[in-house]
């Protein structure tokens, strides 16, 4: 009997049932390539670069094999407004890398179009937050998220704040990256409980010794 | 479920008995896409290569198309607007080559094809040759529609998507079977895909196709399941290149929304930009077209309108739902209301619209016309579609680059100005 109703649902409503199916597949196929486009480290410990200059911290990430990851900055807000490195590109061929050295103000947009960072969070000594706010909160396209900032860079969320408020990240380990010469601005504790291994697997500490 | 209803009324020929009963489209000989595509093709590809003054993302475009398809990064193109367009762009420099011409041709291509479509909505809805003539010579000329084929924007294969809907919510009319439906859906997913105004005609046409089943409420839920879940899986599928760098389907719907928040949220443009925004007065008065060439003076171009036909645009679709509702055909009442609604959309956002999203409402304008052309002047109405086309054969050489006498040149250009 149930075999029968089950046969007439399926003749009767055909399309219905493909429409549906269409529609679960390419959930699926995008729950499974959002999942596996985000890679860990080859290096599954704690990998702490000291390095300068920046290009080489770049570099050192990019071999790490971290794709699609969250990437947590202290004090690197040089590049807050969108920058275009494909429209500086030579050729068609390097579209996928910047053509510029990399540094402090660009390694956000660096990062995200190599496809290490899906989104970014920018932390900011309580000072220099309460300075950036209300003429950042101002500018086209910045959008206030909880406590924080937000722009996208190129679709990537890129999100402002105090470095003392709380971030859950929910699980997911950071990339993080200080800049040496900040270290100072910001309460130990804070750097402290960024750089544990819970909470990011890969640490780089760049810029001028 | 595939019972065909397949009798419909032939027209607008008032003359027509005004029942139920529905003729066949008059038969579709195979010279008829020829006799079509070529010239229409043919007037869109003649100085392709040299058209000067007309907005050409073409580089950011290309740029884009390989970086979203190769690794779904979202630039340097702007990422609040859909990104099928980077794919098509991707697909068409597979298959013709990486050249400034064939990104053009892409323009040509969809173009042409949109003049073809469009005189198969016109040729299903109404079942007469006039209005399907009509429609194909009017687009076919317009300067408007030329003018952007020979750039690489996404608004003519949207405008070719948005037809392909409507072309097979027409025939869901006629054969009511689901398949026409989900195909209608598909396409209007696409055309979603490429650009965020056709959500409107596919809520018109979703509404349409409601109403049409408001007696069988469960049949009309299911219908709009069908349509629904086609549009959602392709505009999703667009996207897929951006999820697979790491994305959750929630990450995915916080970008929607920023999209829709930043387009809601207006912009400033550069100042020749803004001289061809305001849908109000693309309708009324004349938009761009002033600019001669400095190095050759006997020829211009320019990206330019037709306010002498295109102000008969909102008129025509306002009879067209008029007569629609007068002989209860809610199938005729849908091309009317698309045209209007998408009209009354760019009219009413609240970011600046350029002139080359009128290119949605455009084609479905003209099929409007030319329903109300054979309807207003029957058969005689092929004498009013030959001035038509006269003044838009003489508006070519304006949009194209032609050498053409500067007498007619200077005629036009102070028309123009003035």
């Amino acid at each position: 009997m149930l075999q029968v109703n089950i046969r007439r649902i399926f003749e009767e409503h055909t399309v219905a049932l493909v429409a549906v199916s269409l529609l679960i597949l390419v959930l699926a196929t995008a729950v499974v390539l959002g999942a596996t486009g985000r890679r860990a480290t080859s290096t599954p410990t704690q990998l702490t670069v000291n390095t300068t200059p920046w290009d080489q911290a770049y570099r050192e990430l990019l071999a790490s094999g971290a794709r699609g990851r969250t990437v947590v900055l202290f004090d690197l807000h040089g590049d807050i407004s969108e920058r275009d490195y494909g429209l500086r590109s030579k050729s068609a061929s390097d579209v996928g890398l910047p053509s510029e050295p990399v540094d402090a103000t660009n390694i956000a947009s660096a990062l995200i179009r190599a496809g290490v960072a899906r989104r970014v969070f920018v932390m900011l000594p309580a000072d220099d937050w309460r300075q950036l706010r209300d003429g950042f909160g101002q500018q086209w396209g910045v959008f206030p998220v909880g406590p924080r900032l937000m722009r996208r860079m190129n679709g990537a969320p890129v999100v402002f704040g105090d470095a003392g408020a709380p971030l859950d990240l929910r699980g997911e380990k950071a990339l993080v990256i200080i800049k040496n010469s900040a270290r100072a601005s910001f309460p130990s504790d804070v750097i402290d409980r960024w750089t544990n291994p819970e909470a990011a697997d890969v640490v780089v500490s760049a810029g001028i010794k | 479920m595939t019972t065909a209803t397949n009798t419909k009324s032939a027209v607008p020929d008032e003359s027509a008995a005004p029942s139920r009963a529905r003729s066949a489209p008059f038969t579709l000989d195979w010279w008829m896409p020829i006799a079509i595509l070529f010239p229409a093709l043919l007037l869109r590809v003649i100085n392709i290569g040299s058209v000067r003054n007309v907005i050409d993302d073409a580089r950011l475009h290309v740029l884009t198309s390989y970086a979203y398809s190769r690794t779904g990064f979202l630039g340097p193109d702007t990422w609040w607007s859909p990104p099928l367009k980077h794919l098509l762009s991707a697909a068409n420099i597979a298959v013709f080559g990486n050249s400034e011409i064939t990104w053009r041709m892409k323009g040509a291509f969809f173009g042409a094809l949109s003049v073809y479509l469009a005189f198969l909505v016109a040729r299903r809805a109404f079942r007469h040759w006039l209005p399907a003539v009509a429609t194909a010579a009017l687009l076919m000329l317009d300067p408007f529609s030329i003018a952007m084929s020979h750039t690489t924007h996404e608004d003519l294969p949207t405008v070719c998507f948005i037809l392909l809907g409507v072309i097979f919510f027409l025939r869901w009319v006629d054969f009511r079977s689901d398949w026409q439906c989900l195909a209608s859906g598909l396409f209007f997913g696409a055309a979603i895909g490429l650009r965020w105004y056709a959500i409107i005609p596919a809520g018109v046409i979703a509404l349409c196709a409601t109403w049409m089943q408001r007696k069988r409420l469960i049949r009309a839920a299911e219908t709009l399941l069908i349509f629904v879940s086609a549009m959602l899986s392709v505009y999703l599928a667009a996207y897929l290149p951006w999820i697979a760098r790491g994305y959750s389907l929630a990450e995915w719907i916080s970008l929607q929304y920023d999209a829709l928040r930043i387009q809601g949220a207006g912009f400033e443009l550069s100042a020749h930009l803004m001289s061809l925004a305001g849908a109000d007065r693309w309708f009324v008065s004349w938009v761009g077209g002033n600019e001669t060439l400095v190095d050759n003076p006997g020829r211009m171009s320019s990206l330019v309108n037709d306010p002498w036909i295109w102000i008969l645009f909102v008129p025509s679709a306002i009879l067209l739902c008029y007569v629609a509702v007068k002989k209860d055909r809610a199938e005729w009442f849908a091309i009317g209301a698309t045209t209007l609604a998408t009209y009354a959309f760019l009219i009413s956002s609240p970011r600046p619209i350029i002139i080359y999203s009128a290119m949605a409402v455009v084609p479905l304008g003209c099929v409007c016309l030319g329903f109300a052309i054979a309807y207003l002047f029957k058969r005689r109405g092929w004498v009013v579609l030959a001035a038509a086309v006269a003044w838009s054969l003489l508006l070519y050489p304006a949009v194209s680059g032609v050498y053409a006498p500067a007498v007619l040149l200077n005629w036009l250009m102070g028309l123009v100005r003035s």
